[in-house]
């Protein structure tokens, strides 16, 4: 737990230091005018929150898959991962704690989103439940550790697994319901979006700002919770095997 | 003493991927054992085998055969107690966050080798000013030397207390003074009855600063001697070559007791090589004394001196 910890730390300290991290922030006001200036050219006021929430899960996808996946590349180029993989702790714990640190500082989106929208527009976004809000923001920032770990922990085998990274990203936000609800996407694609944790995700953030009531709440907060917590656990077990191959291989050491 | 590393018949094959040629022998059944207390160097030159080894010996790389064991653990099957035993350091810039301060380094990998907190800061204090760097304990340390970054790396290997310190080409880059002060460090490491397993391929380094020396070239351990002998095998067959070498000079050497052969090459060079001590040291007073400034010498690859003393007459010197 001390060394998740430390690794938390460290990589909170090394993202305040680096220009790299804040870019990618850098893209939500960008992004969220684009959204509003949809939604208010063809006068939808109904789906204003739709298009915060959209930039929002947008750029902590990107943040988590992309600086979350430097954690690696870096070691790599910078010859830490054989350092790592020489320390009793293993890599399969250091690597989702410092995604978790990259996440956690990808929470500001947030603010900038709303900050952006009101500055622009003037929208004040009225949270129905705040709390539902939190805890489900909370739980997408579980969930996309995990996620971004099992996609960081393959560039440990490949240099190219920036491919991964890429032609990952644009199905995963579309099946996670974060452009428009998976209701509205085709029948087909529904039952695979909801293996998806990012689908539930996305749904109970647009119901906790938009909707008087919420139905299903602690049922829809534990899938949610279920399926983050999966990813975690199939990162650290997937980092392990892939250390395991790569003391085989040698790859480790490929420069 | 006992053993505190231990390899048999170890092998490590490298296969490339999408290659068609077959795999490459890193390294070629090594049988080594270095004792508690000790340094013990790994001399060798580039590509001999050196990093693989400490590698396998770190559990980094898993061998392809044969067995390897530190402490009493094998490095395959016993990863995690080898693990807390050990520390390592490698060579160069790399291998730091150089965004973040040194104390930021050393306290992060103190609590990746599960060294509690209280002791971590007591830990991480001392090792930085006994390494010279607690004035720059908070500065990043990309503001550091290359000298500063591998007494940093050397504390690094310490943070977790370990038993044995493997350092891979510690000194590679490295000033002469930095070098020196990196070599008195090592030496306090050992004082502490630590045991430091060293790779270098430089000899200078292995006299200064190691109490055995084993030498590795294409993948095979030639012999491991003490320091001294190493240096005295090299001294022995220090060769001398001398350009457009007049025929009656030739001859001279061609008699000249401790002289093993003479051989004058279509480039116009003449290599006399010794194979007693202080011959050539003699040969050199004859040639400048006859005028001749077109004169160079060189010392034998660990590979040249091991065949002529084991092609010749065996190890007794």
């Amino acid at each position: 737990m001390r060394a998740a910890v430390a690794a938390f730390r460290m990589q909170l300290g090394l993202a305040f230091r680096t220009p790299n991290f804040w870019m990618a922030q850098l893209t939500t006001p960008a992004q969220t005018i684009l959204f509003l200036s949809v939604v208010n050219a063809f006068d939808r006021p109904d789906l204003i929150a739709y298009a915060i929430i959209a930039p929002t899960l947008i750029t902590m996808w990107n943040t988590g898959v992309w600086t979350g996946g430097s954690v690696v590349r870096d070691d790599r180029w910078q010859g830490r991962l054989e350092l790592h993989a020489a320390a009793p702790t293993s890599y399969g714990i250091v690597v989702p704690a410092r995604v978790a640190a990259v996440m956690t500082l990808a929470l500001t989106v947030i603010p900038i989103a709303l900050a952006t929208a009101w500055l622009t527009y003037g929208i004040e976004i009225d949270v129905q439940h705040p709390w539902l809000l939190v805890a489900t923001m909370v739980l997408i920032v579980v969930g996309t550790t995990g996620t971004a770990a099992i996609i960081t922990s393959m560039t440990i085998l490949s240099r190219a697994a920036n491919t991964l990274q890429s032609s990952a990203s644009y199905p995963f936000l579309l099946l996670g319901g974060v452009f428009v609800p998976l209701a509205l996407l085709p029948v087909w694609a529904r039952p695979l979006g909801r293996a998806v944790f990012l689908s539930w995700g996305s749904d109970l953030v647009r119901d906790g700002i938009t909707q008087p009531t919420v139905d299903g709440v602690p049922g829809r907060l534990m899938i949610l919770a279920g399926l983050g917590l999966a990813g975690f656990v199939v990162a650290h077990r997937l980092i392990r095997v892939i250390m395991r191959r790569v003391r085989v291989t040698g790859e480790i050491s490929i420069q | 003493m006992s053993a505190v590393v231990k390899t048999q018949a170890l092998r490590r094959e490298f296969r490339a991927r999408r290659s068609k040629s077959g795999p490459v022998v890193a390294l070629d059944g090594i049988d080594l054992t270095v004792e508690q207390g000790e340094i013990h160097g790994l001399l060798g030159p580039n590509g001999a085998g050196k990093t693989t080894l400490v590698k396998i010996l770190t559990t980094i790389l898993i061998p392809s055969d044969g067995t390897a064991t530190v402490l009493g653990f094998d490095v395959v099957d016993q990863v995690e107690e080898v693990r807390r035993r050990i520390g390592l350091v490698f060579g160069g810039d790399r291998g730091l966050y150089t965004r973040l301060t040194a104390r930021q380094n050393l306290d992060y990998w103190a609590a990746l080798y599960d060294v509690p907190a209280a002791t971590a800061r007591t830990r991480v204090g001392s090792l930085l000013e006994r390494v010279g760097l607690a004035e720059r304990a908070d500065d990043r340390v990309e503001e550091f030397s290359r000298g500063m970054r591998q007494r940093l790396h050397l504390a690094r290997g310490l943070v977790g207390d370990p038993e044995v310190l493997f350092l891979d080409e510690p000194t590679v880059g490295l000033d002469p003074m930095a070098s020196l002060r990196f070599r008195e460090l090592v030496g306090e490491i050992r004082a502490e009855g630590k045991t430091v397993f060293l790779t270098t391929h430089d000899m200078a380094e292995a006299e200064a600063v190691c109490d055995r020396v084993s030498l590795i070239d294409r993948g095979k351990l030639l012999t491991t001697e003490r320091p001294a002998v190493l240096g005295r095998w090299l001294n022995r067959f220090e060769w001398v070559e001398v350009h457009e070498l007049p025929a009656d000079l030739i001859a001279r050497f061609q008699s000249m007791p401790g002289v093993s052969s003479v051989e004058t090459r279509p480039d116009g060079w003449t290599r006399v090589q010794p194979d007693a001590d202080g011959v050539a040291h003699g040969v050199l007073e004859v040639v400048v004394g006859s005028g001749i400034t077109a004169v160079r010498t060189g010392s034998p690859s660990l590979e040249e001196v091991y065949l002529h003393v084991m092609g010749g007459r065996g190890m007794e010197l």
